[in-house]
């Protein structure tokens, strides 16, 4: 078959047609998009940063204008802020490390045709389902040093002695956190890295196999130029989110114990509604905010993931 | 006749079974990796609906029972019939229903308007849409309520949606895009050809071949959705509309954690979901075979 | 009355210019990027944007907006009610809002919305927050009523009370015991007594710290439960965390005698942590989870540990006993209380006293001492807590003895609040105790195994920065 040989032929005339019709269609089809994120993101951005140029207590509706005041104080004079954007750095590129090396290869497996591969894919996916927040009671539970599981399981396999302490201890608490919180989330790129196998037509692996390629060389040639664009953005966003994650730090340690799991975030948290300063929160928060822009756009102008892929 | 043949000690039928032991060898391998991975994964809601199970003297022993030594449905009964969990659950469903629908037509439109059609800027846009997400949420929230309450759409399923919907759209339409441009647009063409319009060739042959991506985006759209505490928290105040994850933090009364109820509402909160991946992703692989 | 009033309101009219202004750029921005598609936002913005709190449609219509953060069962069914009935009986409509995560959290969002609600229950420390930042109303004569409602007196160490004008109407009171397992302590021969001192409780612990069993928990964390205990054994020590010199409030801790206090609190929670779990990150549930499960003997915190022995393996409920907090000299311990607060930028305050009015009267405040997390959250005034609907109502007469509410009535009397060690009342007592930073030096110990007397100096230096800062 070779619709391919029919392209040149296409009269100018079907063209001219189709694409007259684009510019409405392309902003049909774009609008609601456009309109919803302006709506519902760049305003209250907007509002956030606005107010962060402001001093407002947090349960107090006066407000002085103080200019950059509020990122003065904080770049100039809060050691807390820094400690924490480190936090926030080893939180992020931990998790986001960790769960992709565990999401390609178990995208790969269950990519494959095996008797339960539909079980063991659900069962994979689920994860990322459920709820943080029951995610974070769960690992409560389990994690709890003389009464959870793990610490009891891990002692009666004989591989500890005595009670383990993940989320009470300066050591643990940080990879115990990055552990928990990629047990759901490693399920977000299996399944984006999975759908994308999917839509690997097979033949380009036959046509690899006719030429003797290993398994290796498949994945090489194949495998990994298709899930390139995938993996680079999911490697982006998923950044980007665990930047900003604040849930299941909040719940399993409160950032502690001892401020070991203080990330930005949670200081930012600390700082609106334990100390009561929403406009310095604010400005933390542009702050973070531009840091992520700046990353962003670095990151998108070093590795592209939008190229457009031909297939 | 191969040159192998040649070569001394190499016999073909060795070779074979060779082969044929180091591909089962292989198969084994692979379920090894598989089951020992399923475990990994499926341990803590295992251990989590175990405890919904256990009666609750069992969850406040000091000896961790790894099944449970007595089986009760009474956290169930509980909490089905003396609280509002089912309003929550109902309200959960609608909302997470309502972001899934809106999510799918909004990404597959501008998906494939970025694919297809020459639009100045239409890189930008898609680049544009991912900053969306870098502004720290936990303080977003006042601002939203603020609008939300300004146009009368707190304690409303559509202002919740459309606010779900903000944190799934832009990388959905990402996503969409890419699958749009696997697609070959000649096959659009040669529909074009027979008089179909860029509508008709959109509906017959580019979104169901971006299947794969489509159930993908329904996929994540439904857990942002479920997911949620933060906007549903702030958006959502009066008791009847509150959706499940911020319902199960009812039952921690004040101080104290009631494991009964919060564990046994965990595990009711994961049917769903289960339920969704296991149906889904059986589609997803027909969806596939269709498509090659 | 009144009086307590006029200080309130220029601020409050510099507020409401304020939040125009914010509403106006708020509408500014909306009109610009969504168009006309949003006009009946700002004509809504127009049509009340001259009152702090824009209820939506902006009628005559009163409603009262109530924030809590008693989310359980019983304390909505209690509060459904009253609004329900309040409702009947005036007309006036209550909105109840049952905030899952900390109420101060949510009445911020609302204060800067402007939808500053009318009332909210909160404890004293979190009613502290907004009293000094003036955002509460006086609520004098409500106590008065409340007083005069009961026949008693509502003691000075659950008001919240900045110069001479009460800002909580206290409805109940958390004073904190040491609750134990009795059958423990038979099987030790070991008998409970009035109050122990710090001695005969660390050789108790000793006695029963088994592999089986801790004989304390020593909460050693940055946690609200570790800031508690530290507290509160500093006060049975006869230490203090501030105290006020020329009128200004300081931090004592490391001050004089004082110190000598802090420091031998501070070693003596160390010790007694050798009988403790390594509670590293502790907060109030894992005390309770702790206790319930027979993973500790000893619970240092209010009766919520029976309650949830009560609910969970109310087959031992009956071996669960409390008895008066340790103390090294001075039996005196902490006591958090709270009750309804009035906010000051709010619409309808005349309606919302009116509320509170009616929630106290024809004890329907007994129905609530007695089915929210009863005891543990215990009667401010000790005439309610004699009377026959309070002691002989069902879950109270089932599952507390005599002895027991005395003990608990006891340790209430000899209760300080976070903020009662000065006089006046320091109002900056509630953010130095949710600083954590008391919490954060029991870690610093008994985890981290730092000097006592060098931990107490940083800790003191730390607390010295937040009170700056809360002073600004």
């Amino acid at each position: 078959m070779s619709i391919a040989r029919f392209i040149d032929y296409i009269p100018q005339s079907v063209h001219d047609r189709v694409e007259s019709d684009d510019r409405i269609i392309g902003t049909l089809f774009l609008l609601p998009v456009v309109l919803l994120v302006s709506f519902v993101v760049f305003l209250p951005v907007v509002w956030a940063v606005y107010n962060s140029l402001f001093d407002i207590g947090t349960l107090n509706p006066e407000r002085n204008f103080v200019a950059l005041g509020n990122y003065v104080d904080l770049l100039g004079a809060d050691p807390m802020f820094w400690s924490s954007l480190w936090k926030a750095f080893y939180f992020a590129v931990g998790s986001t490390l960790l769960q992709l090396a565990v999401a390609v290869p178990t995208a790969v497996l269950l990519n494959k045709e095996l008797r339960g591969i539909a079980v063991a894919r659900a069962i994979a996916l689920l994860p990322y389902l459920i709820p943080t927040i029951v995610v974070g009671m769960m690992f409560t539970w389990m994690g709890h040093p003389e009464l959870g599981v793990v610490s009891n399981g891990l002692e009666d396999i004989g591989l500890t002695d005595g009670p383990m302490y993940f989320f009470g201890s300066e050591r643990w608490a940080m990879p115990a956190l990055i552990v928990a919180n990629s047990w759901k989330f490693t399920a977000f790129i299996v399944m984006m890295v999975l759908a994308r196998l999917q839509s690997i037509p097979e033949s380009h692996y036959e046509a690899a196999q006719m030429c003797g390629a290993s398994a290796w060389r498949q994945f090489r040639d194949v495998t990994l130029p298709n899930i390139r664009n995938v993996v680079l953005l999911v490697l982006l966003l998923r950044g980007i989110w665990m930047f900003n994650k604040f849930d299941i730090i909040w719940i399993l340690t409160r950032g502690g114990p001892a401020n070991a799991t203080t990330t930005l975030p949670v200081y930012i948290y600390e700082i609106a509604f334990t100390q009561y300063r929403m406009g310095t929160a604010l400005a933390a928060s542009t702050l973070l905010f531009l840091l992520l822009v700046v990353a962003g756009v670095l990151y998108l102008r070093a590795f592209d993931p939008a190229s457009e892929v031909e297939t | 006749m191969s040159l192998v043949d040649y070569i001394p000690g190499l016999n073909p039928d060795d070779e074979a079974t060779k082969w044929n032991r180091r591909r089962s060898a292989k198969r084994a391998a692979n379920y090894v990796i598989l089951i020992s991975m399923s475990i990994m994964y499926f341990f803590p809601i295992f251990w989590m609906a175990k405890a919904a199970l256990q009666p609750r003297n069992e969850l406040y022993d000091q000896t961790v029972y790894y099944l449970p030594q007595e089986i009760t449905f009474e956290n169930f009964r509980a909490l089905l019939v003396d609280s509002q969990f089912l309003t929550f659950y109902a309200n959960s469903i609608i909302v997470a229903l309502g972001v899934v629908a809106v999510t799918i037509v909004t990404s597959t439109l501008a998906g494939y308007a970025l694919t297809r059609v020459e639009l100045p800027g239409k890189k930008r846009i898609a680049q544009t849409t991912i900053f969306s997400y870098m502004y720290p949420p936990i303080l977003l929230v006042m601002p939203m309520f603020l609008l939300w309450y300004a146009v009368g759409m707190t304690n409303t399923y559509v202002g919740l949606i459309l606010a779900q919907s903000a944190l799934t759209v832009p990388f959905s339409i990402w996503l969409m895009w890419q699958f749009f441009q696997t697609v070959p647009i000649s096959l659009e063409e040669s529909a074009w050809m027979y008089g179909a319009s860029r509508l008709r060739s959109f509906f017959g042959i580019a979104l169901p071949m971006a299947k794969p991506g489509l159930i993908a985006v329904a996929i994540f759209a439904f857990a942002v959705s479920w997911n949620d505490f933060t906007m549903a928290n702030i958006l959502m105040q009066e008791p009847s509309m509150r959706t499940l994850p911020v319902g199960v933090l009812f039952f921690t009364e004040s101080n104290a954690v009631d494991w009964g109820a919060i564990l046994s509402a965990s595990a009711l909160i994961a049917v769903p979901p289960l339920l969704l991946v296991y149906f889904l992703q059986r589609y997803l692989l027909r969806g596939f075979r269709v498509a090659s | 009355m009144r009086s307590s009033h006029t200080g309130g309101s220029p601020r409050k009219s510099g507020a409401t210019s304020e939040f125009k202004n914010r509403r106006t750029f708020l509408k500014g921005s909306v009109a610009t990027v969504a168009g006309i598609g949003l006009a009946g936002c700002s004509s809504n913005g127009d049509g009340n944007g001259s009152n702090g709190s824009g209820s939506n449609g902006g009628g005559d219509e009163a409603e009262i907006h109530v924030v809590t953060g008693e989310t359980n069962q019983a304390a909505k069914q209690w509060f459904d009610r009253m609004a329900n009935q309040f409702m009947q009986e005036t007309g006036i409509a209550v909105t109840m809002d049952y905030s899952s995560l900390s109420p101060t959290e949510r009445i911020s969002t609302l204060i800067q919305t402007g939808n500053t609600p009318e009332l909210a229950t909160l404890d004293t420390g979190q009613a502290a927050q907004l009293a000094f930042r003036d955002q509460l109303a006086g609520v004098s004569e409500l106590v008065g009523t409340f007083e005069d409602e009961y026949g008693g007196d509502v003691p000075d160490n659950v008001r919240l009370q900045m110069d001479g004008t009460d800002y909580t109407v206290p409805l109940w009171t958390n004073p904190t015991q040491v609750w134990y397992w009795s059958d423990v302590y038979e099987e030790y021969g070991l008998e409970s007594s009035a109050a122990l001192t710090w001695e005969e409780y660390q050789e108790i612990a000793a006695e029963i710290n088994s592999d089986d069993m801790y004989g304390t928990v020593v909460p050693s964390a940055t946690s609200s439960l570790s800031s508690f205990t530290f507290w509160n054994f500093l006060t049975s020590n006869g230490g203090s965390v501030a105290s006020r010199s020329d009128g200004d409030v300081q931090i004592a801790l490391d001050q004089g005698d004082n110190k000598a206090r802090a420091v031998e609190t501070v070693e003596y929670l160390n010790e007694l942590h050798e009988y403790s779990p390594r509670a590293s990150d502790f907060e109030w549930g894992d005390i309770l989870q702790s206790f319930v499960s027979r993973n500790s003997a000893h619970s240092i915190y209010g009766p919520r540990a029976k309650l949830q022995v009560i609910n969970n393996t109310p087959e031992r409920k009956g071996e669960v006993r409390p008895h008066f907090p340790v103390h090294n000299g001075t039996e005196q311990f902490i006591n958090n209380g709270g009750g309804w607060v009035l906010l000051d930028g709010a619409e309808y305050k005349d309606e919302a006293r009116q509320f509170i009015e009616f929630t106290v009267r024809q004890n329907r405040l007994v129905d609530f001492l007695t089915s929210v997390a009863p005891v543990h959250n215990f009667p401010t005034i000790a005439e309610i807590a004699e009377m026959d609907e309070y002691r002989n109502s069902e879950f109270i007469s089932e599952n507390f003895r005599e002895r027991d509410l005395e003990i608990v009535q006891e340790s209430f009397e000899k209760g300080i609040s976070w903020g009662g060690e000065t006089e006046p009342y320091n109002q900056y007592g509630p953010s130095l105790f949710t600083s954590q930073e008391l919490g954060t030096l029991l870690y610093n110990v008994n985890i981290s195994g730092k000097d006592p007397e060098q931990a107490v100096s940083d800790t003191a230096g730390r607390l010295r920065d937040v009170l700056s800062n809360l002073q600004e």
